[in-house]
C-alpha cells in the first residue's frame, strides 16, 4: 500500500461538478433546514425524494400494479435521465412526481422554494396538487400549445402564474429569441420573428421550442420532460440542453464559448451563435434547476448527472454518473482490479455505488439502503491495522472522501508513510498475496471509503483468473516494496 | 391571459365553428322571439278591442269569461249605472256574423266571389263613436272629426265600417265601398245573407280572436245579428273628471244587480290576458313552445361547446398541468358561452325584428318588439348558453393532465 501511495499515487478522477458542491455551491445559496423562503433545500438534502412508491391502474379484478416499491432521491441541479423500455413505468412515475396523478402508496416530497420546505404529495387531494404543479416545468413530447394563442401568448399563460419578471414580454421575447424563434438565426442573420405566430403556422420543432420556453420561463426548480429534443434540429437541441444546464448550474464562459463553433465542426452536436451566449446568461439568472428527462437522445444522455433505469415498474439502477466514473477509475488504477476483465471490473464498481455524488457526503440512510458498500470512519479511527490477518472478511478500500494516514511500526517505532485522499485506494495486496496487513491506515478527517469484500473479489477473480495470475507474476518479479 | 381573453381568442381563432355555433344560438333566439311574439300577440289580442274603447269602468254580464264569450245583460243596467259621479255610460255590443267572400285578385288568377267568412261585429251608438272609441294616432279613428263623420254614415241602416287592418280575404275597403248596395253590377256585400253597405273604415287590427271586424250602429247590429234590442254586451262607464273610478266601481258593485260585473280597465285587461295565456290551449302551447325553444337552444349550444371542448381537451389538460385551478377553466368556458350568446343574440334580434314586421303586417298577428322582450330574451340567451357551458364544463374538468405524457 505504502509504495503504491508513495510511488504510484493514483490520480484523483476529475469528477468535480462545475459550480456545484462542495456545499454550499455558490449559486445555490444557503439551504436552510427550517421553514421560510429558500430556493434550494439544505446542503446534502435532495430536491426530490421518492420512497416506496407503488402505483396501480384499474380497480377490482382489473387492478394492475405498474410501479413496485420505487425509491429515488434527486439532488439540486442534477440532470436525471430516465431510461427503460416502453411500459416500464417512467411516464407514470413522472406524472406522480408532477402531481398529475394522485399518489396511492409511498411518499413523494418535492422541495417548495416558496415555502422553504418540502411539499409532500401523499394524501394530497387533487385541488392541492395544483400547488405542486406550479413548482414544476413540464415539457411534453406533444407540445400541447393553445392553438388560438400566439407563441408569446402561450408563454404568457405560464408567466401569469408567477409574475416574477419586471417585463414579462421582454422575458418571453428573450427566451424565444434564444431558442432561435426571434429576429436572428443561428448565422446571426435577420429573420422574421415567430413571436406572433400561432402554432398552426409553426413547424413541429418551432412548436416544441415554444413549449420548452413556456416550461422554463418561470425558472422552475424542477423540470419534467418527455423527449424534449425529439423534434429539434441539432442547433435548437443544443440551445435547449445548454439552457437546461445553465439553469442547473453556472458554466464558465470558456465552456460556453466552446459551443460557439463553425458549422463544419459542430456536425450533429449542433452549435450556439455568439449572440446566444449573453442572452443565455440573461435568461438563466437563477440556477439549481433539477431536470428529469425521459429521452433516447444521445446528445442529452451524455450530459446526464444521474441515469435511472426502469424495468417492469421498478427502478433497476440509479447511477450517479460521476460516482460510477469515480469508482471505475479508482478500481482501474489498482493493479489488482486492472487485471480483471473490464466488464467484470465494471460490475464490481457498480455493485458498490450508493447513488450519491462523490462530492457529497453519504447519509446514514444511504448506508442503510446499500449496506457494506461504503464505510464511514471518524477522525482517529483505524480502518486497517498492521498485522491484522487476512481472511474472508478482509476488504479492499477506495477513499471516497476524507484523508487517511498510512503508518507502519518498524522496530518499535511508528513511521508515517503517507497521507491519502479522495480517489486513492488501499488493501489490495492482502487480497492478492494472502499476507497480514503490513501497515495501519487511520482516518485523519471524517473518511468515507468504498469497500469491496474478498468474497466479491474472489468471485470475479475466478472469472478473470488467467489475468490475475499474470498480475501475480508481475508482482512476484517486482521490486519487493511491501504492500498491504 | 384572463379567462375572457382566452375565451375570445378561442372563438376568434375557430371562426367557422364559432359562426356555426352563433348561427345555432341565433336560431334558438329567433325561435324564442317568435314564440314570445306570438304569446305577446295572444295577450294583445286579448285586450285589442278594449285598448280602442274609452272607458273607466266596464260593465259586463256576471257570466263573462272572455271577449269571445261575452253574454248579454239587460240594457236597463246601463241606466242604473248612471249615478252622479258618472259622466256617461255607452252601450257596446259584440258578435259574429257570416261575411260573403268578395272576388279576390291574385297572381294565380282571380277567385270568384262567394263562400262564407266569419267576421266580428262591434256595435255602438253612431253619435257617440268619438266618445266610445279612442281617437288619435293609435286610436280607432284618426281624429274626432273622422269619428263624428263615420257616426253620421252609420246612422243609416245596413251600413258598416270595415276595419282597415282586416285580413285581405274580406276585400279591399275602397272596392267594397264602391259596390252599390242594390246589387247592380253583379256584386254585393252580404252579411248573414243580407245585403249591406260598407261606408268607410276604422282601425282596430286582427289577432288570434278574429280576422276581420265591422263597426256598425246598434240598430244594424240588432237586425243582422238578430239580437234583442234590450240587451247589450258591454257598458262603457266614463266617470266625471276628478272622480276615482275605483270608488265608483265599488258603488256600482253595491247598487247594481248581481247579473253584471263591473271591471276597472286594469282588471279586465288582467283577466283577459290570464284567460288567453293560461286557460286557452294556444297560450299554453306557446308557453311550452318558448320552453322548448330554450331547451333546443341549450342542447344545440351544448353540443357545439362539448365538441369544441373535446377538441381542446389536451390544451385544457395542459392548462391544468401548468397549475391553473379549475375555476379558471370554468371561467374560460362560461365566458365562451356568454360571448356565443352575444354573437347569436345580435343577428337573432335583427332577424326577429324582420319576422315581427312580416307577422304583424302580413300575418295579422299583433307582434311587437318591446324593451322587456328584448332584454328578457337576451337574459334567456345568456342563461341558455351558460347552462350549456355548465353542462359542458364537466368535460373540461375531466381533462386529465396525466394523459399529456
Amino acid at each position: 500500500m505504502s509504495s503504491d501511495a508513495q510511488n504510484n499515487p493514483s490520480p484523483t478522477p476529475p469528477l468535480r461538478r462545475e459550480g456545484l458542491n462542495p456545499a454550499p455551491p455558490p449559486f445555490l445559496g444557503e439551504g436552510v433546514g427550517g421553514r421560510g423562503s429558500s430556493p434550494l433545500p439544505p446542503p446534502g438534502q435532495p430536491v426530490l425524494r421518492i420512497r416506496g412508491v407503488n402505483h396501480y391502474f384499474g380497480t377490482g379484478d382489473t387492478r394492475t400494479q405498474v410501479l413496485f416499491d420505487n425509491t429515488l432521491e434527486v439532488m439540486p441541479g442534477e440532470m436525471v435521465i430516465m431510461s427503460g423500455p416502453s411500459g416500464s413505468g417512467k411516464t407514470t412515475i413522472l406524472t406522480l412526481i408532477g402531481g398529475l396523478r394522485t399518489l396511492q402508496e409511498g411518499e413523494i416530497e418535492v422541495w417548495d422554494a416558496n415555502r422553504g420546505d418540502y411539499r409532500t404529495l401523499r394524501g394530497v387531494p387533487e385541488p392541492e396538487l395544483v400547488n405542486v404543479r406550479r413548482l414544476i416545468g413540464f415539457i411534453f413530447q406533444r407540445h400541447n400549445l393553445f392553438d388560438s394563442l400566439t407563441a408569446m401568448q402561450n408563454i404568457r399563460m405560464a408567466q401569469r402564474l408567477k409574475e416574477s419578471a419586471a417585463d414579462p414580454d421582454e422575458a418571453a421575447r428573450d427566451i424565444l429569441t434564444y431558442l432561435l424563434l426571434g429576429e436572428k438565426d443561428i448565422q446571426s442573420k435577420s429573420q422574421k420573428s415567430r413571436f406572433d405566430y400561432k402554432p398552426a403556422k409553426l413547424s413541429g420543432g418551432q412548436r416544441q421550442r415554444v413549449a420548452i420556453a413556456r416550461a422554463l420561463i418561470n425558472r422552475p426548480k424542477l423540470v419534467l420532460a418527455d423527449e424534449p429534443t425529439a423534434a429539434l434540429d441539432a442547433n435548437s437541441g443544443l440551445a435547449v440542453v445548454t439552457l437546461v444546464q445553465e439553469l442547473a448550474r453556472v458554466r464558465s464562459e470558456t465552456d460556453l464559448q466552446k459551443l460557439v463553433r463553425p458549422a463544419e465542426e459542430a456536425g450533429e452536436n449542433g452549435r450556439l451563435a455568439e449572440w446566444q451566449v449573453p442572452l443565455l446568461r440573461k435568461i438563466a439568472t437563477e440556477h439549481g434547476t433539477t431536470s428529469l428527462i425521459v429521452t433516447h437522445d444521445s446528445r442529452i444522455m451524455n450530459l446526464a448527472d444521474r441515469i435511472v433505469h426502469m424495468e417492469r415498474g421498478r427502478i433497476e439502477s440509479n447511477v450517479v454518473v460521476a460516482e460510477r466514473l469515480f469508482v471505475r477509475e479508482g478500481l482501474r488504477q489498482s493493479p489488482a482490479f486492472a487485471a480483471i476483465l473490464p466488464e467484470e471490473q465494471e460490475k464490481i464498481a457498480d455493485s458498490v455505488l450508493v447513488g450519491v455524488h462523490p462530492n457529497d457526503p453519504v447519509r446514514p440512510d444511504h448506508l442503510a439502503a446499500k449496506p457494506g458498500c461504503v464505510e464511514v470512519y471518524e477522525p482517529g479511527q483505524a480502518i486497517v491495522r498492521q498485522g491484522d490477518a487476512v481472511n474472508a472478511e478482509s476488504k479492499f478500500y477506495l477513499i471516497r472522501r476524507g484523508i487517511v494516514d498510512v503508518s507502519r511500526v518498524v522496530n518499535g517505532a511508528t513511521q508515517k508513510l503517507t497521507e491519502m485522499g479522495s480517489g486513492r485506494y488501499f488493501g489490495e495486496v492482502a487480497f492478492l498475496m494472502d499476507q497480514p496487513r503490513n501497515a495501519t491506515v487511520r482516518a485523519i478527517t471524517r473518511v468515507e471509503v468504498y469497500t469491496v469484500s474478498r468474497a466479491t473479489f474472489d468471485k470475479f477473480r475466478s472469472v478473470s483468473l488467467p489475468f490475475i495470475e499474470r498480475v501475480l507474476a508481475n508482482f512476484r518479479a517486482g521490486d519487493g516494496t511491501p504492500r498491504t | 391571459m384572463t379567462p375572457l381573453r382566452l375565451a375570445w381568442a378561442n372563438l376568434v381563432h375557430k371562426r367557422a365553428r364559432t359562426f356555426v355555433a352563433a348561427a345555432g344560438v341565433a336560431f334558438a333566439v329567433v325561435l324564442v322571439f317568435m314564440e314570445l311574439g306570438m304569446l305577446g300577440g295572444v295577450g294583445r289580442t286579448a285586450t285589442m278591442l278594449y285598448d280602442k274603447l274609452q272607458f273607466d269602468l266596464l260593465i259586463t254580464s256576471s257570466e263573462y269569461l272572455d271577449l269571445s264569450r261575452a253574454p248579454e245583460f239587460p240594457r236597463q243596467r246601463l241606466v242604473q249605472a248612471r249615478v252622479d259621479a258618472v259622466d256617461d255610460v255607452i252601450p257596446v255590443s259584440f258578435g259574429v256574423a257570416g261575411w260573403r267572400a268578395p272576388r279576390q285578385e291574385s297572381l294565380f288568377g282571380d277567385t270568384e266571389p262567394g263562400g262564407q267568412l266569419s267576421i266580428n261585429i262591434v256595435a255602438a251608438p253612431p253619435d257617440k263613436l268619438n266618445k266610445a272609441f279612442v281617437v288619435g294616432e293609435s286610436g280607432a279613428f284618426a281624429s274626432e272629426a273622422e269619428a263624428i263623420e263615420a257616426g253620421k254614415r252609420l246612422k243609416q241602416l245596413d251600413t258598416f265600417l270595415l276595419d282597415r287592418r282586416s285580413k285581405p280575404d274580406f276585400g279591399d275597403l275602397a272596392k267594397l265601398q264602391a259596390i252599390p248596395p242594390d246589387g247592380r253590377g253583379g256584386e254585393a256585400v252580404r252579411l248573414n245573407g243580407q245585403r249591406a253597405s260598407v261606408v268607410g273604415g276604422f282601425d282596430l287590427g286582427t289577432g288570434f280572436s278574429w280576422n276581420g271586424m265591422l263597426l256598425t250602429s246598434e240598430e244594424s247590429y240588432a237586425k243582422y245579428a238578430m239580437r234583442p234590442r234590450d240587451a247589450v254586451h258591454f257598458g262603457l262607464v266614463q266617470v266625471k273628471p276628478g272622480v276615482n273610478p275605483v270608488a265608483v266601481q265599488q258603488h256600482l258593485r253595491r247598487t247594481l244587480p248581481p247579473d253584471v260585473k263591473v271591471y276597472t280597465r286594469a282588471e279586465i285587461n288582467a283577466d283577459e290576458r290570464n284567460y288567453w295565456l293560461r286557460l286557452t290551449s294556444i297560450g299554453q302551447f306557446l308557453l311550452v313552445a318558448v320552453i322548448l325553444a330554450i331547451v333546443v337552444g341549450v342542447i344545440f349550444v351544448y353540443q357545439m361547446m362539448a365538441a369544441d371542448i373535446r377538441n381542446m381537451l389536451p390544451e385544457y389538460a395542459t392548462v391544468k398541468a401548468l397549475g391553473y385551478r379549475p375555476p379558471y377553466l370554468t371561467g374560460v368556458v362560461l365566458w365562451q358561452a356568454v360571448l356565443l350568446a352575444v354573437f347569436g343574440y345580435v343577428p337573432g334580434f335583427v332577424a326577429a325584428l324582420g319576422l315581427y314586421h312580416v307577422a304583424s303586417n302580413f300575418g295579422g298577428i299583433p307582434t311587437a318588439m318591446t324593451l322587456e322582450t328584448a332584454v328578457g330574451v337576451l337574459a334567456l340567451t345568456c342563461f341558455m348558453c351558460l347552462a350549456s357551458g355548465l353542462l359542458a364544463v364537466r368535460k373540461v374538468h375531466s381533462a386529465d393532465p396525466a394523459d399529456l405524457f
